[in-house]
C-alpha cells in the first residue's frame, strides 16, 4: 500500500491510497506509530476507496496516538462507501470524520 | 359624438331649408305670373274703358295699381315697357317697387325713360306672342323672380308687363313656420335621445357591461359565472346574454370533459405504467451470476410496453437455457404475446424439452390460434457446462454471436418465425464453448437503431463493438454495446425495442483458501470480476473481508491442519448469496455482536468486523453442519 506522509507546521498528515483492508492497514498503523512529536494528527482519506473493520481499527489507533500527544486528530476527504462504515459503527459521532466535499 | 350630432343636425337643416326654398321658388312663381297677369288685365282693361292706350301718358293709371300691388302684394317690383328691338333700347311706361311711398315719383325712373337693354332669348319670344311668361332669377342669391308678359290694348299697342317678386317676403313667413318647426322637432329629437339612452343603458350598457366584467373576471382566471337576466326582456341583447350563458354552460361542460378526458388519459398512462412494470416484472433480473454462468441483460422497450423478451434460468446443475425474442407489432397488444411467448417457453423448458422441441411446440400453441397473424422470431439455446456445449434452435431471428477471440455467427439452424406454419420443423445445432466464452443475443432494435441522420446502427458498428470488448478483461458486452448505441443515436426516439443478452460461460467459483487473511485477495478478486454494480461490490467486499478474517483468526488455536480449507461461494440472480464453510472450532458469529450506543472506541477490543458484515447483508445465516460452520451472507438484489 502507498502512504504518503507529510509533516507541517507540527501537523503530520498521512494519505494512505487504495483499499484499505485486513492485509494493508497494519502499514498504516507502524507509520503512525513511528510519530514522536505533534501537535495535530490528520488522515487524508481523499484517496481511500475501500475501508473494512482492519481500517477501522488504525483510525482508533491513530485517534489514540493522538491522544497520548496531546494532538487533535481528523480523518477528511472521506468519501460516501468509506463514509458508511464509520456511520454504521457510529465512530463518526465519537470522532472529528470529515466527509469529502465536491 | 356631439360635434357629429351635431353637424348631422346642422346638415338636416340646409337640405330642409334648401328643398323648402325651392318650393317657395316655385309657389313665387305661380304667384308672379298671376300677379303680372291681374296687372296685365288692369292695365288692358283700363286702357279700354278710357279709351286711351297704353303709352307714357298711361303712366298714372299703371302707377296707381303697381303702387297698390306693391304696397299690399308683395311685389318688389312692377314696370312696364315697350321695347325698341333694332336700337336696344326700352321706353318705360310705369316704374313701381315696394319702398315707394303711395303716389310718390322718383326721379330715378320715371315714365318716357329709355335705357339701354336687349331683350333676352325668352323676354323676346313673350314680345313675339311665341310664350305667354318669360320667367328669370335675378338679384342677390337669385333671391327674386321675374315674370314678363306681353298686353295688348284695342288700340294696337303692345306693351311689356313685368313684375318682380322677392324670396324674402314669402321667406320671412315661412321661416318662421319653420323655425316653430324646428325648434319643436329638436326637442322631440332631443326627448327621443333621451329616452333611447335610458332605454339602451338599461338594456344595452348595462348587460353589456356585465358580460364585459364577467369575461374579464373569467380571463383573470376567475370563473365563470352567468349574467343576471333582466325579466320579460326579449331583444337581441337578451338573446346575447342568453348566447352568454348558453356560452358559460358550454365552456363549464367542455372544461368538465377536458378534466374527464386527462382524467382518462392518467388512468390510460398509469395503466401503461403498471403494464410496463408487470413486464418488466415477468422478465428475470437484468443479471445473474449463476452455478456455471454470467448473465447480463437488457429490455429497452420504444414505448411503454415492448415486443421483446430476453430469458435465462437453471434448468439443473449443469444446464442453463437462455432466450431471446421479438414479437412482430409493438405496445399492449405485443405485450400480450410477449407474455403467452415467455410462459410457453418457460414451460417447456421445464417439462426438459431442447431448444427445437421448445420452439416447436410453441409455433404448434401460436399457430392453433392466430387469427391476427402476429409472430415471434426466437432464439432458445440450453448450455450444458458439464459438457462445455451449448445446444440451440432459431426460428428466424437474427443470429447470435459466439464469442471466444472475437464475435463469429453462430450457423443458421431451425425454422420460420412462430405463429405462421403450425407444421413447422426446428432443429437444434451444437456449439462447444470454453469456459470464458461468451454468447450475445439481441433483436433487430439494436442493428436498426437509428440516429438523427437516419443512419442504422448496423452489424459492422456492432461486430467491431464486440471485438474491442472481447480484448478486455471484463466481458461488459452489453454495457458496452449500450454505450455505443447511445453516442451512435444520441437523442433521436427509437421505433423498436432493444434487447440484448449476454451470456458467460464460467463455473460457479468455489474458491479454496488457506486460514491466512492474505488470501482474501482472492475473494476481492471474485467479486471485482462479477457483474455487480460497483457500490455493491464494495459492500460485499466488507462483508466479505469481516467473516473471512474472523474465521481466519478464530478457527484454530494454533496453524490449520494439513490440507484444511475455507471455501466460498458467490451466486445471484435476485440476490447475491456468499457461502463461507470452515472446519474450525464451532462458532455462532450472530452472538456476543457489541451495542454501537455503548461501544467505546477506547477501551473496546473486537467485534467491530462483525458488527459491519451483519449491518452490511440484509441476512446472516449460520449452521453447523457434518463439523463444519456454514456461514451464509444474504443481499437482496433492487431491480
Amino acid at each position: 500500500m502507498n502512504i504518503s506522509k507529510k509533516t507541517e507546521n507540527g501537523t503530520v498528515t498521512f494519505s494512505p491510497e487504495g483499499w484499505l483492508d485486513t492485509v494493508s492497514s497494519p502499514e498504516l498503523g507502524d507509520m503512525v506509530d513511528a510519530v514522536t512529536e505533534a501537535s495535530s494528527l490528520v488522515l487524508d482519506f481523499d484517496k481511500v476507496e475501500y475501508m473494512s473493520s482492519a481500517g477501522l481499527r488504525q483510525v482508533i489507533a491513530t485517534h489514540k496516538k493522538a491522544k497520548a500527544l496531546d494532538a487533535s486528530f481528523a480523518v477528511i476527504n472521506v468519501c460516501p462507501t468509506v463514509m458508511s462504515i464509520f456511520r454504521m459503527t457510529s465512530i463518526d459521532r465519537k470522532l472529528d470524520i470529515r466527509a469529502k466535499v465536491d | 359624438m356631439a360635434v357629429a350630432f351635431a353637424s348631422a343636425f346642422f346638415l338636416f337643416l340646409s337640405v330642409s331649408f334648401f328643398l323648402l326654398r325651392h318650393n317657395v321658388r316655385v309657389e313665387m312663381e305661380h304667384y308672379a305670373k298671376s300677379m303680372v297677369a291681374i296687372y296685365a288685365d288692369l292695365a288692358v282693361y283700363k286702357a279700354n274703358d278710357l279709351e286711351h292706350p297704353i303709352d307714357t301718358s298711361f303712366n298714372d293709371v299703371l302707377s296707381f295699381y303697381g303702387d297698390y300691388m306693391c304696397t299690399w302684394y308683395r311685389v318688389d317690383y312692377m314696370f312696364a315697357y315697350v321695347p325698341d328691338i333694332k336700337n336696344g333700347t326700352i321706353t318705360y311706361l310705369s316704374v313701381n317697387w315696394k319702398e315707394k311711398k303711395f303716389g310718390e315719383t322718383d326721379e330715378d325712373y320715371m315714365a318716357g325713360d329709355v335705357e339701354e337693354y336687349v331683350l333676352t332669348e325668352e323676354e323676346l319670344k313673350v314680345w313675339r306672342g311665341e310664350q305667354q311668361f318669360s320667367v328669370a332669377k335675378s338679384g342677390w342669391f337669385e333671391s327674386g323672380t321675374d315674370v314678363s308678359m306681353a298686353v295688348d290694348d284695342d288700340f294696337g299697342n303692345r306693351a311689356m308687363m313685368c313684375i318682380t317678386v322677392s324670396i324674402s317676403e314669402f321667406m320671412n313667413e315661412m321661416m318662421h313656420g319653420f323655425l316653430i318647426a324646428a325648434v319643436c322637432t329638436s326637442a322631440f329629437i332631443a326627448v327621443l335621445a333621451l329616452f333611447l339612452y335610458l332605454s339602451i343603458r338599461r338594456r344595452v350598457s348595462i348587460p353589456a357591461g356585465n358580460i364585459s366584467k364577467k369575461m374579464g373576471d373569467y380571463i383573470s382566471g376567475g370563473k365563470l359565472s352567468k349574467v343576471k337576466l333582466e325579466n320579460a326582456n326579449d331583444d337581441e341583447f337578451a338573446m346575447i346574454a342568453q348566447s352568454f350563458n348558453q356560452m358559460t354552460d358550454d365552456i363549464d361542460a367542455y372544461i368538465n370533459n377536458i378534466s374527464q378526458m386527462e382524467k382518462e388519459r392518467e388512468r390510460q398512462r398509469s395503466e401503461a405504467d403498471i403494464a410496463s412494470r408487470i413486464q418488466q416484472g415477468l422478465l428475470s433480473p437484468n443479471y445473474a451470476y449463476l452455478r456455471n454462468c454470467g448473465i447480463k441483460a437488457v429490455m429497452k422497450p420504444a414505448k411503454s410496453v415492448g415486443g421483446d423478451l430476453y430469458d435465462y434460468f437453471e434448468l439443473d446443475e449443469s444446464r442453463t437455457m437462455i432466450v431471446v425474442a421479438d414479437v412482430s407489432g409493438k405496445g399492449i397488444a405485443a405485450a400480450i404475446l410477449m407474455a403467452i411467448v415467455l410462459t410457453l417457453i418457460r414451460q417447456y423448458a421445464k417439462i426438459g424439452y431442447g431448444p427445437s422441441d421448445i420452439l416447436k411446440n410453441v409455433n404448434l400453441t401460436l399457430s392453433e390460434e392466430n387469427s391476427n397473424l402476429m409472430f415471434v422470431t426466437a432464439f432458445v439455446a440450453i448450455y450444458n457446462s458439464a459438457t462445455g456445449k451449448l445446444t440451440y434452435s432459431n426460428a428466424g431471428h437474427n443470429l447470435p454471436y459466439l464469442i471466444h477471440n472475437g464475435p463469429v455467427r453462430l450457423e443458421a439452424s431451425g425454422g420460420t418465425p412462430l405463429g405462421l406454419f403450425a407444421d413447422e420443423e426446428y432443429e437444434d445445432a451444437e456449439v462447444e464453448m470454453a469456459d470464458g466464452d461468451s454468447v450475445f443475443l439481441y433483436t433487430d432494435g439494436v442493428t436498426e437503431a437509428v440516429n438523427g441522420n437516419g443512419e442504422f446502427y448496423g452489424t459492422d458498428r456492432l461486430e467491431k463493438v464486440l471485438k474491442e470488448t472481447s480484448g478486455t478483461i471484463k466481458k461488459y458486452y452489453v454495457e458496452a454495446v449500450e454505450e455505443s448505441l447511445r453516442s451512435f443515436a444520441g437523442e433521436t426516439e427509437q421505433n423498436d425495442d432493444i434487447t440484448m443478452l449476454s451470456f458467460l460461460a464460467r463455473r460457479m467459483p468455489v474458491l479454496e483458501l488457506d486460514y491466512d487473511v492474505r488470501e482474501f485477495a482472492k475473494i476481492r478478486e471474485c467479486l471485482l470480476d462479477s457483474f455487480l454494480p460497483k457500490s455493491l461490490i464494495m459492500d460485499l467486499c466488507v462483508a466479505a473481508e469481516e467473516c473471512f478474517v474472523n474465521i481466519c483468526s478464530y478457527a484454530f488455536d494454533g496453524p490449520a491442519p494439513e490440507g484444511e480449507k475455507i471455501f466460498f461461494s458467490l451466486e445471484y440472480s435476485n440476490k447475491v448469496v456468499i457461502t463461507f464453510s470452515d472446519g474450525g472450532r464451532q462458532f455462532d458469529p450472530r452472538r456476543d455482536l457489541p451495542d454501537t450506543r455503548e461501544y467505546d472506541i477506547d477501551t473496546a477490543v473486537g467485534g467491530l468486523g462483525r458488527l459491519i458484515a451483519f449491518t452490511v447483508a440484509d441476512t446472516v445465516d449460520y449452521k453447523y453442519e457434518e463439523g463444519r460452520n456454514i456461514l451464509t451472507i444474504t443481499k437482496l438484489l433492487i431491480k
